[in-house]
């Protein structure tokens, strides 16, 4: 007889049950960070904190994924805005292509898509902190006329406490998405 | 008496473009991209008419120093794209161009094209019977969910 034991999550009563991705038995705390947004201004661990945040990491000169996601991203902002208007959602892209996403391009690059939404970059050693503690992963990939990079497209969530509470799947509906931000900021999770 | 091959060539110009044409796309599309960007992304539903597979390995985009053919995807939760040396539709059959997949990718822009305009795009296909060059005008606009 063979016994399969299936080893799965512990769940407890506060830990929501996503679809399209997982939120964490216990939240994890962030390391330190220094990053300066699209205006240069210091963005640290401390600026995730009093709201919602949805982070998503990859570069401008990306041309599908990444602004897929924004562009997805940009639109369930505005549905969940609407429909719990008391709550408080931002979204932050993060850079790994510091080299050509200066402040300015990022600047360019957000107002293009959503204005609100924040973009960070900075020293590589500084995202590295973050990316690392998000367990993001990121490949440049030298092409002939330039590079391009393989990189984790999972959408972090980050809680009030700023601490990241949940990740969720690029590849899942906007409707799935929708649904578990708006579970997550109603169990204030 | 008029020569078979005069008689078909005479008749091809009888006939409708569209009638001899085997390979038809639908709902071309640039995504919007802000000023200074390198590349841009082109989608679209591509029908082959014909019985044959088509393919194409020349791509030309007005404006573009070049176009290639590129397949973007995720697994495992890492974002991943990969160019490849042509585009193949079997006969009878229709490809779909759409973000997150496969996608034309037009590479350094005289300069970015603003939404609501046009990009030229010619694409050349052939099979071992036919060769055939499709004109695609692709409106610049922004994703829709």
């Amino acid at each position: 007889m063979v016994l399969i034991i299936q080893k799965g999550p512990i769940l407890n009563e506060k830990q929501p049950i996503l679809q399209s991705g997982k939120a964490l038995k216990q939240p994890i705390e962030l390391s330190d960070f220094q990053l300066r947004d699209q205006k240069n201004q210091l963005f640290t661990k401390n600026d995730f904190k009093n709201q919602f945040t949805l982070v998503f990491f990859g570069y401008t000169n990306c041309p599908d994924v990444c602004p897929s996601t924004i562009y997805k991203l940009s639109q369930m902002k505005k549905k969940i805005s609407k429909d719990l208007p008391e709550a408080t959602l931002e979204i932050v892209f993060i850079t790994l292509d510091p080299e050509r996403d200066t402040i300015d391009r990022l600047d360019e690059y957000m107002s293009f898509f959503d204005s609100k939404m924040i973009g960070l970059t900075g020293e590589i050693s500084e995202i590295v902190k973050l990316s690392a503690n998000l367990s993001v992963f990121f490949q440049r990939i030298n092409k002939e006329d330039g590079y391009d990079f393989n990189h984790t497209a999972s959408i972090f969530v980050i809680n009030t406490e700023g601490q990241l509470g949940a990740s969720l799947s690029p590849i899942s509906s906007p409707e799935m998405l929708e649904e578990d931000i708006k579970l997550l900021l109603t169990k204030s999770y | 008496m008029i020569r078979k091959p005069l008689l078909l060539l005479g008749l091809l110009f009888l006939i409708p473009h569209s009638v001899i044409s085997e390979i038809v796309v639908k709902n071309a599309w640039v995504r919007a991209a802000p000023p200074g960007v390198k590349t841009m992304a082109a989608y679209m539903l591509i029908d082959n008419q014909g019985l044959i597979t088509m393919s194409s390995s020349k791509i030309i985009a007005n404006g573009f120093e070049k176009a290639e053919v590129h397949k973007s995807f995720i697994d495992n939760n890492i974002a991943q794209m990969r160019k490849l040396e042509n585009i193949s539709i079997n006969g009878k059959e229709s490809l779909t161009l759409e973000p997150g997949g496969l996608h034309l990718m037009l590479i350094n822009p005289e300069k970015v094209p603003k939404k609501n305009s046009k990009v030229e795009i010619l694409m050349f296909f052939e099979n071992e019977n036919n060769a055939e060059v499709v004109r695609i005008e692709a409106e610049v606009r922004s994703q829709e969910l």
